[in-house]
């Protein structure tokens, strides 16, 4: 047996991780080395808040600057050739997708006049969007912006009723995102566990455009600029320039009814506990990419679906393995024969629908009468 | 002479005095509950020992909690 490397465990004390000295007020700041610390950053890293506020703005643009190059097609109209490289100019307009029923009428209202206050008082444009009346009249959202918004108490209801009475959480979450997609901007931890999930759930080919930088399935491109910063990183840059998030109750959440909350109960402990393998994680969702040569798009989620070739496909082995495992084989024949057997038995059942990716063929039977929303 | 007041015996007075229903939403065994930041002065109480910090005479303490949508 090998013993490279045994020998330094033989005194016992490398058995034992060493314990890590806690920082203190006397530490400096890791950047400018002058300056007392204010905040510490995935357990390891301490900033004063001037190094934070630079670093943290440094980091957004930096993601927008380097996503650039890629994204140049995209970005081109919005570039200002008379400012320095890497300066773009945006033209902001926010808009809010209103799906707070976990609250009260009420609350819902003040939440969106809270929301509202503060995006004007950015000078930005501002639209506030109904999910619910979304998915009732799907449509564009260009359209959907320039009604009034309704609010109703039975809107938990009406979403209900449009989802299939039997789906399971895990679905309900599936079909629930594909269809808030467009607009939404995740945030790290989001981005990590999403990530997570969708390898769970056999969307491992749509992790490039589902966790990454840009998500560039239809016209309109989604961009997450904070898919790199934790929720720390954020709530300090609020607190140390002022700023009043808008606080939000959340539903309550039993990590064991989806695969989206376990994932999610995962990265938010490694989050606590081990904060630098998130951005690992996401980082390395990062060096996967898609196969571009495929043609066939999902009908749903509008992802690639991977092509037909010689060799089988996990899902495709799977099947065959389930098939082998729960046919009786037949003695009486020869091996070959056997073989030939079970082999157009397979292929007979064999699925030959490029419509939909695996995990939107597993959702498809609960999605009929709200296809055209998603 | 008085006890010292860390943070950690003020974390429990707020549970018996200030909270109304749910403690376990703020703590969680003798400290909050991940997901929510605690400042000390504007610092982040890890710099000082979280639970064990003393409190001191015109401290500013403030929970951040990030378990929300906004």
């Amino acid at each position: 047996m090998c013993s490279i490397g045994d020998e330094e465990f033989e005194d016992g004390s490398f058995k034992i991780m060493t314990k890590k000295e806690k920082f203190t007020l006397s530490n400096k700041c890791n950047k400018c080395r002058v300056a007392d610390p204010c905040v510490v950053l995935r357990l390891t890293n301490v900033y004063c808040k001037c190094c934070f506020l630079a670093s943290t703005t440094h980091k957004f643009q930096s993601v927008l600057g380097k996503s650039l190059l890629h994204f140049l097609h995209f970005l081109k109209t919005r570039i200002d050739l008379n400012t320095p490289p890497k300066k773009c100019r945006y033209k902001v307009v926010v808009i809010f997708i209103e799906d707070q029923y976990q609250l009260s009428l009420k609350e819902r209202e003040d939440v969106i006049k809270k929301i509202t206050h503060e995006v004007l008082l950015f000078g930005f444009m501002f639209y506030c969007v109904s999910f619910i009346t979304y998915m009732v009249n799907p449509g564009q959202i260009n359209k959907l912006i320039n009604e009034d918004l309704q609010l109703s108490e039975k809107d938990n209801e009406t979403l209900c009723n449009i989802l299939d009475k039997n789906i399971s959480e895990t679905n309900r979450k599936q079909i629930l995102n594909l269809a808030k997609r467009r607009l939404l901007i995740e945030i790290s931890t989001d981005t990590a566990s999403l990530l997570l999930t969708n390898i769970c759930l056999g969307r491992g080919s749509q992790v490039p455009v589902d966790s990454g930088f840009c998500d560039d399935r239809e016209e309109i491109k989604i961009l997450r600029p904070l898919r790199l910063f934790d929720i720390k990183e954020l709530a300090f840059y609020n607190r140390l320039n002022n700023l009043e998030p808008v606080f939000v109750r959340q539903r309550e959440v039993n990590h064991y009814l989806s695969v989206n909350n376990l994932m999610r109960q995962f990265i938010d402990n490694l989050q606590q506990n081990y904060p630098a393998t998130v951005t690992t994680v996401v980082k390395t969702g990062d060096k996967l990419t898609l196969d571009r040569t495929n043609t066939h798009i999902c009908k749903l989620c509008k992802s690639l679906v991977p092509k037909n070739n010689s060799e089988l496909s996990s899902e495709e082995s799977t099947r065959f393995s389930h098939l082998v495992s729960t046919t009786v084989p037949n003695y009486t024949i020869s091996r070959q024969e056997r073989y030939q057997d079970i082999s157009t038995q397979f292929e007979s059942v064999a699925i030959n629908d490029h419509d939909y990716c695996y995990a939107c063929s597993k959702m498809y039977p609960f999605i009929k009468n709200i296809e055209n929303s998603l | 002479m008085q006890k010292d007041w860390i943070l950690g015996d003020l974390l429990i007075w707020l549970r018996d005095n200030l909270l109304k229903e749910r403690p376990e939403l703020f703590l969680q065994d003798n400290s909050v509950r991940p997901g929510i930041l605690v400042l000390v002065n504007d610092s982040d109480w890890e710099l000082m020992d979280t639970v064990n910090y003393p409190i001191q005479s015109k401290d500013t303490i403030t929970f951040i909690s990030t378990l929300h949508g906004g």
